[in-house]
């Protein structure tokens, strides 16, 4: 806080809002909306509370804020210490002096104007390998690292609005690629991108924290993912509009993947089911496993209506993607195909090959277990990580499986010898910053 | 005709005696804090610790400065004492840490009170040493409160963010950090971005609030560590193994003063580091001191603890706060034996004196009612108070009667038969008949006491034909054994570490289930024995609750599994040392001889202060089965040396509880004088206790010589040979605190008075019965004697055992003719509602 003389200007966002960060925003957030009272922005603080306007510029004692938090007892905060009598004063000031808005024009954007450079490698949280077998992309920070496949060659950065890349999925056609971003506990955005061209053709801000799960319907038209907010959506790839919403979760939604049809999908969820969806109506039509561990990776087999889900306690296991309605006392998992061993650690990545011959999964074990679909039986261990193992993706042709995750290289593996080709970093690190201490 | 009886003043002494500790808790929390006493003469400073060692630049300490009076004693100056440095190699920060920042030998000058004195400070190293995630970052999470048990710290997290309860397991709470959600929670390529940072700042919206301030030390920390790489370490290197409180006593003269603590945290290199900052101290008693940040504030007169807890370790430091003793001159209690000896140490040293020794009648009743559960007969109290040897020759002789007497065994037998759980929801109802008498048996016989337990543990075979095995029987399940046996023969809480480690000890998660491995293989089969069949509705089915159960050892197999990686658990015991299991043995003979050997802390210990509290209304510890750190011993050499005593006696409980009521300690007044008044915890006086529901029902039938009918049970049967804690029929029982029998702690039997015990008495059924019962004592009395100054005696001392004051026998008239009967009656009445009947004074 500046000091200020009795008439000095008091800045909004220099003087007041440290103030409400410190005190007020934890209730009263477009999340929480206490009172129905927002003091995380200028804007949200203008719209009136459930017992009227918060403030009433250049009148304070008609602002209902400072009849709040002065007094011997004030009634705010709820918890924690009360305003010094200095901050009252400030704000008090800051109404009479006609309450205005000095938020600048770029105060909440996340926007980099250039690419960012690393002194250290970004965490890789998603991979994904064009259907072509052309074009790799590695999550980066605030940016996608766009790869030629075959000769791992970066080809341009994706540069966008968030700072963290949560998915990744190219189209069946491998001529766009959809991004599921966020600025965590700020905002969720999904993004599409030209290829070829490398360029952003559609970007939507939703909600107020991170969308999962990114997925494309079969015929390209729609996306679906899960949320931060307990939901599923599907949107329109060309305008981004909502076509449906599903709030039959409770718990937060990590993965979607559509069936074969495009008339059904799956979520999973950290409340432990894996639902069956309507993709138009968005009727819930069934959970198709029994609820164990929170699930969080989702993969299609390629060829049959199955699904494989990893689990926060290790669990792997593939289900049928349908109704469950033949359970029965005695045998309440009648979609479980193959349950496998456990593995070390809760599983962040699942990939079938795309012959679907093999089912490869990774998480904060560090390791890769490549299994045969049809037994179960493991066929290969795809080890070397320093650290969890995040991002798994196949190639077209089945013969490179390429992963990534805490360490921030990409590896490629042969999944049948579970020999290791390449190891790399998808960007060039600049020398580090001196760390600051104390 | 007693519901008519009109309104008396008598029936509600008991109200009234309510209502006052009622008025006085009210005054006390409203915790008003004294005013600062002014300071005496200081004739020079003590520094605690007198030097700093430094080894590295986040290596800050800080001194305890503490000025000697000059009329003795000690007081805490931290507060008010200037630090300057004398050199530019360390640097003095506005809390008084002293940092390094340079290599070599530096001093501090440091002033209070007029006096100064010097800190010399060797600086080893000044490097930067990288953040460790558990010796640096973990403490944050717990002071800074992100992993307390209302926030992510709760079993389900807050918002999808979970850690470990207190930081106990800092290997989930660094996955939980950078693994959970792909890395979502820190950024390592712009660091300010990274969600842990963003939420506690309150940068982005966080229900928590800004936990931690902008540029505050914890922002830097957390900041370098993820800059740094966000890296683990060695748990076992990093985590410290011990903790010391400074200073290492602490006396206060006056409520109003304050005293700063230090804590220093070593770890296994053999370094230490002053983390009171981010230790956890709190107060034991806070209406005799408050504790905030690291500071004390003395409110009264009193004992307490402060508790410091920090990454799982935990300890206490004991603090008496003396206040005013002006005019004190010690005047000892004589020595009965070496119980008193102890009691008097602890008296002079908190500037106590003791109460007289209370009367004949005090102690006939007093001694009767804590030996068999009754008070003596009007016969008993009339001899023992006739008899004119030498009072303590009698008291002893008295005691040595009482002891090992039938009514001894019965009230015994009822008393373990709680803690032992004899319920026939377990047990059935023959179960609960078998093992009840089992357990007479061992008190009539004086079975010592580590055998007795040995007994149970290793119980096998019929529990119709050894009636030792209702004990596991009734327990079940390896969980509830573990819970079970280490509260009720231990006296420490083994049920908070089920599912993370213990919050208030040191106790693990893993111990639980170590634990429960030595019982994972005890089984339970149905016998042939007493199957009985039940007709219900149409149904016909064989009765589970009525047949017997074989325990055998499972040699195939039985094993607990850690539920949070379904590893089979190694039975270890969670201090100390069992023996090696041979090949196919049971591995409770192993358990069993570790838990009864004179060499366990707790097993000894637990039971002499479990049996003192029968006796003194108070455990030397107490609660009783609550032992820990935080829970300090009142007088740890009378319990040291109790112990000691019981081992060497071969835990004869008979030795035991003769060594106790023969002490002066036991047999003082509850009268106070102007030096013990506000005692509560140092045996200086007798405290009055109510009678336990069985006492008051036995003390009721041998008043007025009627006894009350148990449903399903013999007639006779007095009130402490009912078998089952499930007993029904009976709401007076119920309605004293009578347990169920279905756990082990002592506080299922409670002893609490209310307003519905009042209205019980005054006007409920049990009583109204027993006075009024045409075969009563007093029916019979008044037909039989003619005198009723006789009349009245034979009324006192049967209701209150202890014979009429002159007062009071010419001041109660019973009336004449018919109304005679209704005015012994009357008198009956009014004396059974007074607290000289209710409670054990």
């Amino acid at each position: 806080m500046t000091a200020l003389g009795a008439d000095a200007p008091v800045s909004w966002f220099k003087d007041v809002t440290p103030i409400f960060k410190r005190s007020c925003n934890g209730c009263h957030n477009p999340n929480k909306l206490k009172g129905e009272v927002d003091t995380s922005t200028y804007l949200g603080f203008l719209k009136p509370g459930k017992h009227g306007p918060s403030f009433v510029a250049g009148d304070p004692t008609k602002s209902l804020l400072l009849a709040q938090i002065s007094g011997k007892e004030p009634d705010m905060p709820k918890e924690g210490d009360a305003l010094s009598a200095a901050e009252v004063a400030l704000i008090t000031r800051w109404i009479q002096q006609g309450a205005h808005d000095d938020t600048p024009a770029d105060a909440y954007s996340t926007k980099l104007k250039e690419p960012p450079t690393y002194t250290a490698a970004p965490v890789i949280t998603s991979l994904a390998v064009s259907p072509d077998g052309q074009w790799l992309a590695v999550s980066g920070y605030h940016e996608v690292f766009l790869f030629d496949a075959p000769s791992l060659t970066l080809k341009a950065r994706l540069l966008g609005e968030s700072p963290r890349i949560e998915s990744l999925e190219f189209t069946p056609d491998s001529k766009r690629l959809a991004v599921g971003a966020s600025a965590p506990a700020r905002f969720g955005e999904v993004q599409i991108w030209d290829v070829a061209a490398a360029k952003e053709t559609g970007s939507w801000k939703l909600g107020s924290d991170s969308l999962f799960g990114v997925s494309w319907s079969p015929d390209a038209t729609r996306l679906a993912f899960g949320g931060a907010d307990k939901s599923v959506r599907v949107i329109g790839a060309m305008d981004g509009k909502e076509q449906m919403k599903f709030d039959n979760h409770s718990d937060w939604v990590f993965r979607t993947v559509w069936a074969t049809d495009g008339k059904r999908l799956l979520s999973g969820s950290r409340d432990r089911a894996v639902k069956l969806i309507d993709a138009s109506s968005g009727q819930f039509i069934d959970d198709i496993n029994k609820l164990l561990e929170p699930v969080l990776s989702l993969a299609r087999h390629p060829k049959e209506e199955w699904a494989a889900y990893g689990g926060a306690e290790g669990g792997l296991r593939v289900y049928k993607m349908k109704e469950n309605q033949e359970r029965t006392a005695g045998n309440n998992d009648v979609n479980l195909v193959r349950e496998f061993e456990r593995q070390p650690g809760p599983v962040q990545a699942v990939a079938f090959s795309p012959d679907g011959a093999l089912l490869a999964a990774g998480g904060v074990g560090g390791e890769v277990r490549v299994y045969k679909t049809a037994d179960g039986a493991r066929a290969a261990t795809l080890g070397g990580h320093e650290g969890a193992v995040f991002a798994l993706a196949f190639s077209p042709d089945g013969k490179r499986l390429i992963t990534g995750g805490f360490d921030g290289l990409i590896r490629v593996f042969d999944p049948v010898s579970g020999k290791v080709t390449v190891v790399m970093l998808p960007v060039t690190l600049s020398a580090a910053k001196q760390v600051a201490t104390r | 005709m007693r519901i008519a009886r009109p309104f008396r003043p008598a029936g509600l002494a008991l109200l009234v005696a309510l209502s006052l500790p009622l008025v006085a808790a009210d005054k006390a929390s409203d915790k008003v804090i004294p005013p600062k006493p002014p300071l005496p003469a200081i004739k020079a400073l003590r520094l605690e610790p007198a030097m700093l060692a430094l080894d590295d630049l986040r290596d800050a300490r800080k001194v305890l400065v503490l000025g000697e009076r000059t009329d003795g004693g000690v007081i805490d100056l931290t507060a008010e004492a200037h630090l300057t440095p004398d050199t530019a190699g360390v640097t003095v920060d506005a809390e008084g840490y002293v940092a390094a920042k340079a290599v070599g030998a530096s001093t501090v000058s440091v002033s209070a009170a007029g006096r100064s004195a010097k800190l010399p400070v060797k600086v080893a190293g000044v490097s930067d040493q990288p953040v460790g995630f558990v010796r640096e970052i973990q403490p944050i999470l717990a002071r800074t409160g992100c992993n307390q048990g209302t926030c992510h710290g709760s079993a389900k997290g807050k918002n999808g963010f979970k850690l470990s309860l207190r930081g106990y397991d800092p290997e989930y709470d660094y996955q939980a950090l950078i693994n959970d959600l792909s890395g979502r929670r820190f950024n390592r390529v712009n660091v300010d971005d990274s969600l842990m940072l963003q939420k506690p700042l309150g940068e982005v919206p966080h229900e928590g609030r800004q936990a931690i301030k902008p540029g505050s030390r914890y922002h830097t920390l957390l900041r370098q560590w993820i800059a740094e790489g966000a890296r683990f370490e060695d748990v076992a290197k990093a985590r410290a193994t011990n903790i010391t409180i400074l200073p290492a006593s602490v006396e206060i003269d006056l409520p109003g003063r304050q005293q700063q603590f230090l804590v220093l945290a070593s770890y296994p290199d053999g370094s230490t580091r002053d983390v009171t900052r981010e230790a956890i101290l709190s107060s034991n008693n806070e209406e005799v001191a408050l504790v905030k940040g690291s500071s004390l504030t003395a409110l009264r007169r009193g004992e307490m603890a402060v508790l410091v807890r920090y990454e799982g370790i935990y300890a206490a430091r004991e603090v008496v706060v003396m206040g005013d003793r002006t005019g004190y001159q010690f005047a000892a209690m004589p020595e009965n034996n070496f119980v008193d000896k102890h009691v008097n140490a602890k008296l002079q040293r908190m500037k106590i004196n003791p109460s007289g020794l209370c009367t004949d009648a005090e102690f006939v009743r007093r001694v009767y009612l804590d030996l068999t559960g009754q008070p003596p007969t009007s016969e008993k109290v009339r001899a023992f108070l006739a008899d004119s040897t030498a009072t303590k020759t009698k008291r002893d002789a008295l005691i040595d009667e009482l002891i090992g007497s039938p009514a001894y065994a019965e009230y015994w037998a009822n008393k373990f038969a709680d803690l032992l759980q004899c319920n026939s929801e377990n047990l059935g109802k023959k179960g609960v008949w078998v093992f009840r008498t089992w357990i007479q048996e061992q008190f009539a016989k004086n079975r010592p006491y580590d055998q007795f337990a040995r007994d149970l543990i290793l119980a096998k075979g019929s529990t119709f034909e050894n009636p030792a095995g209702n004990y596991l029987r009734a327990l079940r399940d390896p969980g509830k054994m573990t819970e079970d046996v280490s509260q009720t023969f231990l006296g420490v809480r083994f049920n908070c570490n089920k599912c993370h480690d213990h919050p208030f000890e040191r106790w693990t998660q893993n111990q639980y289930y170590e634990f429960g491995a030595f019982f994972a293989q005890v089984a339970f089969k149905r016998g042939t024995l007493g199957r009985d069949t039940l007709i219900r509705g149409n149904e016909t089915y064989a009765s589970e609750q009525v047949s017997e159960d074989i325990v055998y050892q499972n040699y195939n197999g039985g094993e607990v599994k850690h539920p949070k990686n379904d590893k089979v658990m190694a039975p270890h015991v969670p201090y100390g040392q069992s023996r090696e299991i041979a090949a196919g043995e049971d591995r409770r003979a192993a358990f069993a001889e570790w838990m009864t050997s004179p060499g366990n802390p707790y097993f000894a210990k637990s039971t002499v202060n479990r049996f003192w509290s029968y006796f003194f209304g108070r455990g030397i510890i107490d609660p009783v089965d609550d032992i820990r750190a935080g829970n300090p011993p009142s007088n740890p050499a009378l319990l040291d040396a109790l112990t000691e005593d019981f081992v060497k006696s071969g835990h004869d409980v008979r030795h035991l509880l003769r060594t106790l009521c023969q002490s002066r300690a036991y047999q003082l007044s509850i009268e106070r004088n102007r030096w013990n008044e506000d005692d509560t915890m140092n045996f200086s006086h007798a405290i009055p206790r109510r009678l336990s529901a069985e006492q008051m029902l036995d003390a009721v039938s041998i008043a007025t010589g009627h006894r009350s009918q148990f449903k399903d049970l013999p007639a006779g049967l007095r009130a402490v040979e009912v078998p089952d804690g499930m007993v029904g029929g009976n709401d007076f029982l119920t309605l004293f605190g009578r347990p169920k029998r279905q756990s082990a702690c002592e506080c299922e039997r409670s002893s609490n008075v209310t307003l519905s015990h009042a209205l019980s008495l005054i006007n409920g059924p049990t009583l109204g019965d027993c006075v009024g019962s045409a075969d009563s004592r007093f029916a019979k009395l008044v037909a039989t004697e003619k005198d009723d100054r006789k009349v009245v005696e034979e009324v006192y001392l049967s209701c209150l055992n202890r014979p009429p004051t002159e007062k009071e026998i010419t001041g109660i008239k019973l009336g004449e003719g018919d109304k005679r009967l209704e005015g012994a009656q009357d008198l009956a009445w009014a004396l059974l509602n007074s607290p000289a009947f209710l409670f054990n004074r």
